[in-house]
């Protein structure tokens, strides 16, 4: 295995090499802090020219630009309030508010070293176990998935911090916009009102885009006043020691989950970001400072998202099944390299296989180097005026949404979920729990019809499958446990009241 | 001096609408588009999203069509309806030449499925050139007891509505191949639709289902590495890429065929010449030997020298062939 390793750094250090993987890693990164260009788009028109490139070259720099491209999304999150990838969600929730704090430095910095360090367990997992964890990933049937989904809106219904019912408000909410397009199973038209473009439902970006990005720009120009958005006041550009040390567990349980999920072929990124986000938020001794600048609430998700998309180049790669629109394209090119993807890679091409994973890690360095001078520059972005950043950040909403899908309907909709979410800040309801509905709602209602519709409409089939049964008995201790809890406080107020008297 | 100002846009104005009615009346009057064809870049609509076999096709296409026209050829993915979201978007364009469609299959099997469409298959879209068939195959997990097409069919009749396939989506030319499969051999299989190829894929290897039905280019690599059991290709000839594998006929069931393919149109009445130019265009790409070589080691089949004609001849007998399909396997429209 460390052989392996070793030879596939060989491979990935080579001066051409490491040039290829430079220049994607940078371009990643522009692409990220740009929203005007996605990755899928920027690789796409890249494509033709690794053609004259050996296949390892261009895989590496294709690679490159996918996960620096996370990487520079989390940056305009932090700043801007801007999600580019749908996994970037989350950081907005706690990053957006350290900048505003006037800690957008330590929110940076944190969100690139949780990022290293959790793609550099990403990058040893695939090496050491990959091809096994493929395998056994492929156990994972539409039952596991339907019953990890129970599982993950159970938690996420009983870690609701606030108001419950504006939470399952908005979970219900949001999986009734998820459902909007071509139902799965039947081919109907759902809540398209004859649009076509709506056909396959509302793209993530835009929600998300929407309900964050513009919403907060509509919230912040309401007040006339000439106060200034962000704090004047910057503090240290990087994290202090006390940062550190808050972040350590949080990144150490993200990489965990993100890895886990990564794993998977069905799940996206954005799953791996929530749970571990409110994993965090669960177990933190002070859940409110959750959504106000709380620096795990940085550092755990970035720590999952980058597991997560390190994580899912085992199914790609070994399986030789993209799991993304942006690996379906990094495959296609091998293809065109004549290089059959799939289960023979790894013995057929180790130099591919290996280098590739060694060229990751090596990635991941250059982007910390890369981005952490950076900080200063991005933070001095802050304090340009918001009358004239927020014509760019619109400028910019419009483009990439655009981009999606090369259709104005998409700005259109971005309007009316900015409107919604200016609404939703309001009534005072968190755009959170709507955007998990959105996205586990109709991954649940798919799994759901699916394995219903192999076990030929017999429920039992949740309890017999081993794995299936233990997501389902994970759920009930937690309802257990929550409803003890409750009724633990309860007895105790009781009890306390009469001796205080 | 303000006045002499005013004065002077006014003239520019004067002389702009001037010039500019002067090229109007040029244009009009015109004989031939072909001579000054192509003057600006052109924009090449692909009618999935980056990543799939058809954006690759048309991606690769598209960089030597800019080459020997002279002017870039953009892609723009215009995804959505399963295809049909790109493919209205040109029936409705300006049909000068600077508007083109790669498209697929979607475009025959459509008229038959949907009961209505926003465009008309045959009277909206030009035919250009038919630039690539995709062979579809039959694929069986490697533990399923059926080895050959044959036994599949004795299996599934001693074990009817216990055999399940799974296909990357209902409406798909994969889905109604399986439901030509069942009215062909009489035997009773239960369609298991996937939110795409790969999950498909993935269920099949899981075996969450039993059976897929998946294009070459998708799943030639896991037949190679002994993950899936490839029954038969779904076409009129074996595949390249997997010659060993016969076809349907070949494997005993006549008249299971479902073509896949990529081609180049335009807008209904766009001028013959920029039609003739372009076919002539697209068939000398189709036939470069570096472009062959690399695109057909992805399995897609490329095709080379149909004329603008005999597409659109093809085109009617496929909206022909799948109507027939649909109605007499009875699946249901959708709306």
């Amino acid at each position: 295995m460390l052989d392996n390793l070793i030879f596939g750094f060989g491979v990935a250090l080579s001066l051409q090499n490491f040039l290829y993987c430079f220049v994607g890693v940078f371009v990643g990164t522009l692409v990220g802090v740009l929203p005007g260009i996605s990755p899928l788009v920027s690789i796409s028109m890249l494509l033709p020219l690794t053609f004259s490139l050996s296949p390892i070259s261009a895989l590496i720099m294709l690679a490159g630009i996918y996960y620096g491209a996370q990487y520079g999304g989390s940056t305009t999150s932090i700043l801007l309030n801007l999600p580019g990838e749908a996994s970037s969600v989350i950081t907005c929730m706690d990053g957006y508010q350290m900048a505003r704090d006037g800690r957008a430095g330590p929110a940076l910095a944190i969100a690139a070293i949780s990022s290293f360090f959790a793609g550099c367990v990403g990058t040893l997992l695939i090496g050491m176990f990959g091809p096994p964890i493929a395998e056994l990933a492929l156990n994972f049937h539409a039952t596991e998935y339907f019953s990890l989904m129970v599982l993950g809106l159970v938690a996420a219904a009983v870690l609701a911090q606030g108001d419950i019912v504006k939470a399952l408000a908005m979970v219900g909410f949001g999986i009734l916009l998820g459902v909007v397009g071509t139902d799965a199973s039947s081919g109907k038209q759902r809540f398209t009102f004859g649009i076509y473009e709506l056909s396959d439902g509302i793209g993530f970006t835009i929600v998300a885009v929407g309900l964050f990005a513009v919403a907060e720009v509509v919230k912040n120009l309401e007040s006339d006043t000439a106060t200034e958005v962000f704090t004047a006041k910057v503090s240290s550009l990087m994290p202090t020691l006390a940062d550190i040390k808050a972040s350590v567990n949080p990144v150490l349980r993200g990489t965990a989950l993100g890895s886990f999920f990564g794993m998977l072929p069905g799940a996206g990124p954005a799953i791996s970001a929530f749970s571990a986000y409110m994993l965090e938020k669960k177990i933190a001794r002070d859940p409110s400072r959750f959504g106000r600048g709380a620096i795990e609430g940085v550092a755990s998700p970035e720590a999952a998202n980058n597991a997560h998309v390190q994580c899912s180049f085992i199914p790609t790669l070994t399986l030789g099944i993209p799991g993304s629109p942006v690996m379906a394209l990094m495959l296609g090119a091998l293809m065109i390299q004549g290089i059959a993807p799939g289960p023979q890679v790894m013995t057929r091409n180790p130099e591919l296989f290996w280098g590739l994973i060694a060229s990751m890690w090596v990635g991941n360095l250059i982007l910390v180097v890369l981005n952490l001078p950076l900080v200063g520059i991005w933070v001095k972005l802050l304090k340009v005026p918001y009358r004239w950043l927020f014509p760019c950040i619109f400028m910019f909403i419009c483009l990439g949404n655009y981009s999606l899908n090369n259709s104005s309907i998409e700005v259109y909709l971005t309007a009316v979920f900015g409107l919604l979410g200016y609404i939703l800040l309001k009534l005072e309801c968190e755009p959170a729990p709507l955007i998990l509905g959105f996205v586990l709602g109709p991954m649940m209602e798919e799994s759901l019809r699916r394995a219903m519709l192999l076990s030929r409409g017999d429920p039992t089939i949740f309890f017999t499958r081993p794995i299936s049964l233990a997501f389902i008995l994970i759920t009930v201790v937690l309802l257990i446990f929550v409803v003890m809890h409750g009724v633990r406080k309860k007895q105790a107020k009781s009890l306390t009241i009469p001796e205080a008297v | 001096m303000l006045k002499n100002g005013n004065a002077e846009t006014l003239w520019r104005k004067t002389a702009g609408v001037i010039l500019g009615a002067f090229f109007l009346v040029g244009t009009l009057v015109a004989p031939s588009f072909a001579q000054s064809y192509p003057d600006k870049p052109i924009r090449m609509v692909i009618i999935f999203p980056p990543g799939g076999g058809i954006d690759t096709v048309g991606r690769i296409i598209g960089t030597k069509l800019s080459e020997s026209l002279g002017q870039p050829v953009v892609p723009e993915n215009r995804a959505g309806a399963g295809g049909n979201v790109g493919l209205d978007f040109v029936a409705k364009a300006r049909p000068d030449g600077y508007t083109l469609v790669v498209g697929s299959e979607t475009q025959t099997l459509s008229p038959g499925l949907y009961k209505q469409l926003s465009y008309d298959a045959i009277k909206d879209l030009e035919p250009v050139a038919l630039m690539a068939q995709v062979p579809l195959v039959l694929l069986a997990r490697p533990d399923f007891p059926a080895k050959t097409l044959k036994e599949l069919v004795e299996y599934a009749k001693a074990n009817p509505g216990k055999v399940t396939y799974g296909t990357g989506g209902v409406g798909s030319a994969p889905h109604l191949g399986g439901e030509l499969l069942k009215s062909l051999a009489k035997i009773d299989i239960v369609h298991v639709p996937y939110k795409g190829v790969s999950p498909a894929l993935v269920g099949m290897m899981g075996g969450e289902v039993d059976l897929a039905l998946i294009s070459i280019a998708a799943s030639a690599a896991q037949v190679e590495a002994g993950k899936a059991r490839a029954l038969a290709v779904l076409g009129d000839k074996r595949a390249l890429r997997l010659p060993d594998v016969p076809t349907a006929k070949e494997a005993g069931i006549d008249g299971l065929v479902v073509p896949i393919w990529y081609g180049m149109l335009a807008p209904a009445g766009t001028p013959r010449d920029i039609v003739d130019r372009l076919n002539a265009e697209v068939n000398k790409i189709t036939a470069m030997p570096d472009v062959k070589e690399s695109i057909q080691k992805t399995g897609i089949e490329l095709l080379s020298g149909t004329t603008p004609d005999q597409f659109s001849a093809f085109i009617k007998s496929e909206i022909t062939h799948w109507e027939k399909i649909i109605k007499d396997a009875n699946i249901p429209k959708i709306d």
